[in-house]
Order: C-alpha cells, then structure tokens, then sequence
C-alpha cells in the first residue's frame, strides 16, 4: 500500500494476506478508514474477509474459537485460513473529505511471552494478567486529499 | 670607589653568576612556557583531517577559524582540567586508556607475530564449521490445503506419470513451485523446520509427498541434495582472515593482561565480598 488516491469515485482495494509458515492461520482482514469530520479525526475498522465464511451481511464476523492449548503454548493449528483475499468498496466515501485506508491482518491467537514465561520457568503472574494475543500485519495507508 | 668595588670578592661572585646565567641561556634557550597553544603543521593538517572526514569536504576560511576555535576552546579546557586532576578516577577516561592498552596489545601481537598465508589456511581447515556452506537442496514443489487431500493425491498420481504441474496449482499461496540450490536456512524460513525434516527424507529424481509444513501439503520432487561444503581458501580468504586477525587481537589482549597482572598484588577490604571471589581472586 502505501501512495496517494486522487480518484473521485470510491476507493475499491484489493486485499491478499498469505499466513507465516511458522505460524498459526489466519483469521481476517479488516480495512481501517480514518476521515477529518468538523475538526475531529474519526475512524472506522470494516471486516473485508474471514475464515470459513464468518463474515456476516451486517459486517460483523462470527468469532473464530480457537484458543491456544494453556498447557503447552501451542496455537490452534486446524481453524483459520492459510490464504485470505477480498475485495472492498468504501461504503461512504466523499471526495471532499481527507481521508486514509490501511490494511490490518489478524493471525489466530497465540501465546504470550508470560504464558511461556509460567509454563518454562515457573513464573506467576496475576489472574488478569493476559496469556495470549493476537499477532497483526498491517500496511502503509494510502492518503486521500480533496484537491 | 670603583676600583675598590672591582676587587671586591662579592662583585667578583655576581659578575661570574651573570656570566654563567647568559652563557646558559645562550645554549638552552627557554622553553615554550606551559600555557602555550601550538599549532603546528603535523596539528592543523590532523585536524583538518578530522573535519574533512566528517563533511566530506575541504574546509573553506570560515571553516579554519571554527575549527581552531573549537581546538584551542578543547585544549585549554583539556590542560586545565588535567591541572585540576579530573582525569583521575573517571569511567570513560579509564576505559578509553585501558582500551588503547588492548589495542596496543594487538599491534604488538601482530608485529612479534605477523599473519601468513599458511596460519589463514590451518586456520580455515581448523574452523570448517565457521566457514563451510551449509547445506542445500534443489526442488519442486505443489502446494495444497490440508483440506484438498485427495486432489494431491491424484496429481501424485499423475505427475508421477509425467504430467506437468497444473496451472491452477503454479505459485499457491505466492510460494513458488521451483526452487534452485537454497540452502537449510533458508528454507528454514520460507517453510519451517518441518518441511525441512521432511525434505531430508525423500528420494531423489522423483515425485514423492505430501510432506507437511506451515502452508499446508506439498507434493515434491527432489532434484538434488548438496551436503555441506568447505569453500576454496581463495574465495573466503578475507572472511578468515577477518576472524582470524579478530581471535589473534583476543588472544593478544589476554597474553599481555596476565603478564602485567603479575605484577599486581590485589587486596580486598571491603567487606560483602562472596568469599567464592575472595577464593578466586587469591588463586590467580
């Protein structure tokens, strides 16, 4: 990504996430469009794509379950895609207005380095502590300014 | 009266005392006082070099000034600060001198002991793991879903039979289907060390598979395997001979702290010490 949108009708993206061999699957794309509206910046994430077709008419997305194995550390290695693509029209776009796209890529969830800290060393940390995250990739926006 | 004070002995004393002082002066003229800046040839063409490096150019006028502004400015702070003993007992100035004591280790290393081919060349077959090319393989590859079993097993079959790979099945995933001598590492990264485990295992100049890795199944065909190698002197010579100078500057560096440690008696007063490094230090 990356660059500037110059056109006056809306901004279609084409988007292609491809997991990391020596991680777990992927779970969605999202687009993260940001705007200037009577002197606030606000933004707004849209789910592109998901696995297995969770993705609902509203643009919600069915939540993936596939938690990490506490035991171990291991990452769900069954649930998830390996490949996800789509492609997404800005609903609301106004040329005259500034605005930036950039695209955010969710893995599956894994552990945590403190989840790997109680299992290796035998730390403790509190219970609220978190065990897992989910890792994200994201891309350069690309800007768009009234002319 | 003055003939009387020209046999005085006192006068006589003096006059000899003046004479002695200019003859003196006259073979040893004074020396530059202490507080004298010079700035001579060898000085103003170090720094000129200094800034040259840093500019990447030749400094004009307006340059000159500024740098034996900065100089004197350097040099007197420096001199008075010495005068006022603040070099003693600092961190950075006992590490910086200690530092150049290791270095003038090296270069006395390498003088006593200069580098010869022949050292580099043992030095290479002594350290093969350092220097050897791992090892690599060249393959094919088919990438299916986890899900499309049964797909890689009919094109298995028919690949095997002399088929071309599909052109639904070129690039899955951005992963290219053929892969020239890539070495362990390497493919380490592109596949996992699954794939790679696997990869080791198969046979030669056929299609074999699926074998796993983080995408998914892959039918592969082996073309070859190349063991690890030890590349010619030639072609490594200024790898080795970095590392080798880099061990000898370390070595070099240790041979002359034990020689000048022995000179050193070490007295520990203070009291927390660990008694293992009170042992220690008594035994070296």
């Amino acid at each position: 990504m990356g660059g500037n949108y110059t056109g006056t009708t809306a901004p279609q993206l084409l988007v292609w996430a491809v997991k990391d061999p020596i991680g777990p699957n992927l779970d969605r794309i999202q687009i993260i469009k940001g705007w200037y509206e009577n002197g606030e910046i606000k933004d707004q994430v849209f789910n592109v794509v998901a696995s297995g077709n969770r993705l609902r008419p509203d643009g919600s997305v069915e939540p993936i379950n596939a938690p990490i194995d506490m035991k171990t550390g291991k990452f769900n290695a069954t649930k998830g895609a390996a490949e996800l693509m789509g492609l997404w029209t800005d609903p609301d776009y106004d040329p005259d207005q500034h605005a930036y796209y950039y695209i955010r890529v969710l893995q599956l969830p894994t552990a945590r380095w403190t989840l790997y800290d109680e299992l290796r060393a035998g730390v403790k940390f509190a219970p609220d502590v978190k065990r897992e995250i989910v890792e994200r990739a994201w891309g350069s926006p690309i800007w768009h300014e009234p002319s | 009266m003055i003939a009387r004070l020209a046999r005085e002995p006192l006068v006589h004393f003096i006059a000899i005392g003046a004479l002695f002082f200019a003859g003196w002066f006259w073979l040893h003229p004074p020396e530059q006082p202490a507080d004298e800046i010079v700035i001579d040839q060898r000085e103003f063409d170090h720094l000129k070099t200094m800034w040259k490096a840093q500019w990447k150019r030749d400094p004009a006028p307006s340059d000159v000034q500024a740098i034996i502004d900065r100089h004197v400015r350097e040099e007197v702070f420096y001199r008075e600060g010495l005068r006022l003993k603040l070099d003693r007992n600092d961190e950075i100035v006992k590490r910086r001198i200690s530092q150049k004591m290791e270095a003038v280790a090296g270069d006395l290393g390498n003088l006593m002991k200069p580098v010869t081919e022949d050292d580099l060349r043992k030095y290479l077959r002594d350290h093969a793991d350092l220097f050897s090319i791992p090892q690599s393989y060249a393959f094919r590859q088919v990438l299916f879903q986890p899900s499309e079993r049964q797909q890689a097993d009919s094109v298995l079959a028919a690949l095997r039979k002399g088929a071309a790979v599909p052109e639904s099945r070129k690039e899955r995933l951005g992963v290219p289907n053929d892969w020239a001598d890539t070495t362990v590492p390497e493919l380490a990264n592109a596949f996992g060390d699954e794939f790679l485990a696997a990869l080791a295992e198969l046979p030669q100049g056929q299609w074999s598979g699926p074998i796993q890795s983080g995408y998914g199944l892959h039918l592969v065909y082996l073309e070859r395997s190349v063991a690890p190698t030890l590349p010619d002197f030639e072609s490594v010579e200024p790898y080795v001979r970095r590392e080798y100078e880099y061990q000898a500057q370390l070595a070099a560096e240790e041979e002359l702290f034990k020689t000048l440690r022995e000179r050193y008696s070490i007295r520990v007063t203070a009291k927390d010490v660990p008694d293992p490094v009170l042992a220690s230090l008594a035994l070296q």
